[in-house]
């Protein structure tokens, strides 16, 4: 299955890299792409063999010794805990990362160009703001498939999926980021008590990931009200810009947060 | 249970070998009941009662193993990859190529259809009740555990998982350590249960402790066998088949297109595995098992039958069976030897895991570079472009793309 996970959404396939590129190269970028996609990935065999200094170079020291003058001796002993699936530009690691200032927080994306934006973007306020921004990154990786292998069990409190694409004919339903079995999978890597985020502007999106999410028995509806106290409902709802271009173009957005409960309740 | 191949014969019981003559089949099924398809994957239920099979057709069917009646047959949702019974024969559960795993209650009724897709649509239930777990990858084996609490299973990409029975969606953990497609996974014997065996398309066997996701060994085939290394951008590598298991702790290990076997010994008290012998064959083993006596049968296909276009061979040993030092005996296999089973008109794929290798590299690139360096070796001897080990500790990053050559030996 060959999957990927973008954020902009267009009623044909799921590789979105394309969107953004005239017609000619969208032909020979997708054979490209169909043919290579999930396998020009790489990914480490375990969590074990994951070397994070790249991504947080101030909470990881590197695994094979090779450090600048920069590079921490020490890992500081912190795991990343927010993962948003779908990045896109990086609006809500963004917005979150000053909000959540001890905690590591980790973007998923699988398009080139702009998992290279976002890194850009994340190294420049690094840079601007020292001090700031150590805790935020981004991976280019496919997260239906390899969520295991990066994070142990339990190890993530917040997992966000913000306007994925809805993969609108009927024979691509399965290919959406929530389903019954890959729930188990985020299930696996959230830790009880953690929470799922989903945001959607296309109401039948809205109503299958509730529908999934209700029948999926480790995950419980958070009412609306519970929810006021929650300091990332609000970026949720407009950090990114796939959220201020629904607010711009005045459609609804329909949010649903769960709880991941414990195995045995 | 005798080893048995994939193949398009009808089943039969074994038999005697007494005086040699041929005997008319006394128990194919009836010509509803037969298998049309080529079967790919059996299970035996725990208590021997029945077998079930799953064909290219993705009809499962039920056999009664006294009768060799067929008690039922179920229409799939898509071929089969893997079959396991529980404990008491109640459920099937099966695993199919696109990741889904199911947990059949077994079929007494016959033909039971999986709802079509538009009578789906409309009810919306994409999703059966039967689904229990699912991979976003094809599945390639599955097994419960001996307590029937845990079903294991493998996938295409590297990753072994366990997972509660019958509630699927509770993950316990994952095995992660294999670096190419996972192909079968067995239960150790012993009186701890803790342990599982796997084996892969990157030439290694491993034992795990399963309930923790740890690797307890690595048992590297290549070196066994005396093969150097594999070079870092093959195509191919030794891939294992499938395992089984005997009731002594013997280990039979099927090579996917090779004339070797393994025969490893599990040894529990020290938890890791044991080299007695690499058993040299004469053609290619399709498949093999042990009997209640401890006896190895082994079905071959000559290795000149196995390639394609070639004429058909004159006769040679279709099963091998070996005793406890691993003598072969002549006589148990006489008859199907001499006789054969059933004629078919064409031998179907025989050996198809290897399609299951992921490759990273496009394939004229990679063979543009194997030329180069024949050529190179040819100009200036066999020393002239070293191979490079592959490193197995981890998958390069991206950033690491950008010079290949830093680590490599």
């Amino acid at each position: 299955m060959d999957s990927t996970v973008p954020e902009k959404r267009h009623a044909e396939d799921e590789t979105s890299e394309e969107i953004r590129l005239p017609q000619k190269r969208y032909f020979r970028q997708r054979a490209h792409a169909n043919v290579f996609s999930d396998h020009h990935l790489d990914y480490p065999i375990s969590p074990a063999h994951m070397d994070w200094s790249k991504n947080y170079p101030m909470h990881f020291a590197p695994k094979d010794g090779e450090g600048d003058e920069n590079s921490v001796t020490q890992d500081s002993g912190k795991k990343v805990e927010f993962a948003d699936i779908g990045c896109g530009y990086g609006g809500l690691l963004v917005a979150l990362s000053t909000v959540f200032p001890d905690k590591l927080m980790l973007g998923m994306e699988i398009r080139v160009k702009v998992e290279e934006y976002v890194n850009q973007k994340i190294l420049a306020l690094r840079k601007k703001h020292p001090g700031s921004y150590d805790n935020a990154s981004i991976l280019r990786m496919n997260a239906m498939k390899f969520l295991p292998n990066f994070f142990e069990k339990h190890q993530l409190s917040k997992l966000f999926f913000l306007f994925p694409d809805p993969h609108f004919k009927k024979r691509k339903h399965k290919a959406r980021i929530i389903t019954p079995t890959l729930l188990s999978e985020y299930a696996y890597v959230l830790r009880p008590g953690g929470i799922i985020y989903t945001i959607s502007d296309v109401k039948e999106l809205h109503l299958w990931m509730v529908k999934h999410l209700d029948a999926h028995p480790l995950f419980v509806r958070i009412p609306d009200e519970e929810l006021v106290g929650d300091l990332a409902v609000e970026h949720v709802r407009n950090a990114t810009e796939e959220g201020q271009k629904v607010e711009r173009n005045k459609g609804d957005k329909y949010l649903a947060c769960y709880r991941r409960i414990t195995d045995d309740e | 249970t005798g080893s048995i191949v994939s193949s398009t014969v009808a089943l039969e019981e074994g038999r005697e070998s007494g005086d040699l003559q041929a005997q008319p089949l006394t128990n194919s099924p009836d010509p509803q009941e037969e298998n049309k398809a080529i079967i790919s994957v059996l299970a035996i239920s725990r208590d021997g009662a029945f077998l079930a099979t799953a064909a290219d057709d993705k009809i499962m069917k039920l056999w009664d193993m006294d009768s060799w009646k067929c008690l039922g047959s179920r229409t799939l949702e898509r071929r089969s990859n893997g079959l396991d019974f529980n404990k008491d024969s109640s459920y099937i559960v099966t695993a199919d190529k696109f990741g889904d795993v199911y947990n059949l209650p077994r079929v007494t009724e016959d033909v039971v259809e999986p709802q079509s897709s538009e009578k789906a649509d409309e009810a919306d239930e994409l999703y059966s009740k039967d689904l229990i777990l699912g991979h976003v990858s094809m599945v390639t084996d599955v097994t419960l555990t001996e307590d029937n609490k845990f079903v294991i299973t493998s996938d295409r990409d590297e990753h072994i998982r366990v997972s509660r029975y019958p509630k699927g969606h509770i993950i316990e953990t994952y095995c992660l350590g294999h670096t190419s497609f996972v192909t079968t996974i067995r239960l150790l014997p012993g009186t701890s249960q803790k342990y599982l065996i796997s084996g892969a398309g990157d030439a290694t066997i491993r034992v795990w402790e399963f309930l923790k996701g740890q690797q307890v060994q690595v048992f590297d085939i290549r070196e066994t066998l005396g093969m150097p290394p594999v070079e870092d951008d093959a195509e191919e590598d030794v891939t294992v088949h499938s395992i089984a298991i005997s009731a002594t702790n013997q280990i039979v290990v099927v090579l996917e297109r090779m004339n070797k076997m393994l025969i490893l010994n599990w040894n529990e008290t020290e938890t890791k595995v044991e080299l007695v012998k690499v058993l040299e064959l004469d053609g290619y083993a399709l498949g093999a098992d042990f009997d209640h006596s401890g006896k190895l049968w082994v079905s071959i296909v000559p290795e000149d039958d196995a390639d394609e276009g070639s004429e058909p061979v004159k006769q040679t040993r279709l099963v091998a069976v070996y005793d406890q030092e691993f003598n072969l005996c002549e006589d148990l296999a006489k008859y199907v030897n001499v006789f054969g089973s059933k004629t078919v008109q064409e031998i179907p794929e025989l050996f198809q895991i290897e399609g299951l290798r992921k490759h990273t590299t496009d394939w004229r690139e990679l063979k543009k570079a194997r030329e180069e360096r024949e050529a190179l070796r040819a100009a200036e001897g066999p020393d002239a472009v070293p191979n490079k080990k592959r490193k197995r500790s981890s998958r390069r990053m991206p950033e690491q793309l950008e010079q290949p050559d830093s680590e490599t030996a």
